[in-house]
């Protein structure tokens, strides 16, 4: 286990529980709700482009160097094949969709407590998409991760 | 700081198309991943390069732009533009380690 891997999956999943956060304050939004939801979003975005420059550095780094040959001679080299590769792309979809769920946020502001209910129902649904897809990612993180340490254990038994 | 949240949509849809359009692109055609690489030493460092910048471009360029009578409608074809994409990036990896 590299440090780095830590850094990624935690700033990755602190930013999808900081959609989460912005989920829960408004699924009953008031004012205060709505100016929390958007200083958590803010925070998410934050964690999400951390965890890409993270992730990136990594894969740039260790992965591409030795880990994704190891994959690829193990038993499961689809956990590189498809995984890493849906993966490394499909995430890059997560901070562009956090800053829409902050940009609307920001603009709109209190007008979404009563003016707005829709709109505030449509930034619900997207900032809970982003908390799915988010843990789905680190699904896939956790299938390259058992990729390579079966491909371990077939070295080593 | 007015934030035109029509032309940030829009930006973040081209970016998402921007990123699955590449990532089937340049597997296919080596000299578009030739490209990436040239750019940023790293195909994906070089997409992701692209990706932040087409959206900073995108969102310039819509900035002045009339915000849309519905944006709950925006946000949803933004959620259907993104399942679409992630199904392409997911659908051609499959496909192509299936046929390999």
């Amino acid at each position: 286990m590299h440090f780095l891997i830590g850094l990624h999956a935690g700033f990755g999943e602190l930013g999808a529980l900081a959609f989460l956060w912005v989920v829960i304050e408004l699924i009953n939004p008031t004012d205060g709700r709505v100016r929390r939801a958007t200083k958590v979003a803010c925070f998410g975005v934050i964690l999400l482009f951390l965890s890409w420059i993270t992730g990136g550095y990594y894969y740039l780094t260790n992965y591409q160097v030795a880990v994704k040959a190891l994959i690829k001679a193990g038993p499961y080299p689809w956990a590189h094949s498809v995984i890493t590769e849906v993966k490394e792309h499909v995430f890059m979809f997560l901070p562009f969709l956090a800053i829409v769920v902050w940009g609307i946020l920001k603009q709109y502001g209190t007008a979404l407590v009563e003016d707005k209910k829709n709109l505030a129902r449509s930034v619900l649904i997207l900032a809970a998409f982003i908390f799915l897809l988010s843990f789905l990612i680190a699904g896939m993180g956790y299938l390259i991760s058992s990729g390579a340490r079966s491909a371990l254990e077939q070295k080593i038994l | 700081m007015r934030i035109n949240t029509t032309a940030l949509v829009r930006s973040a849809v081209a970016t998402i198309w921007f990123v699955a359009v590449a990532a089937v692109a340049s597997e296919i055609y080596a000299p578009l991943k030739n490209f990436f690489v040239s750019v940023a030493r790293h195909h994906w460092t070089g997409k992701s390069v692209f990706a932040i910048l087409i959206f900073c471009v995108v969102y310039l360029a819509l900035y002045k732009m009339k915000e849309s009578d519905s944006p709950t409608k925006s946000i949803r074809g933004l959620l259907i533009h993104t399942v679409l994409a992630g199904l392409l990036i997911a659908g051609y990896f499959i496909w192509h380690y299936l046929s390999a």
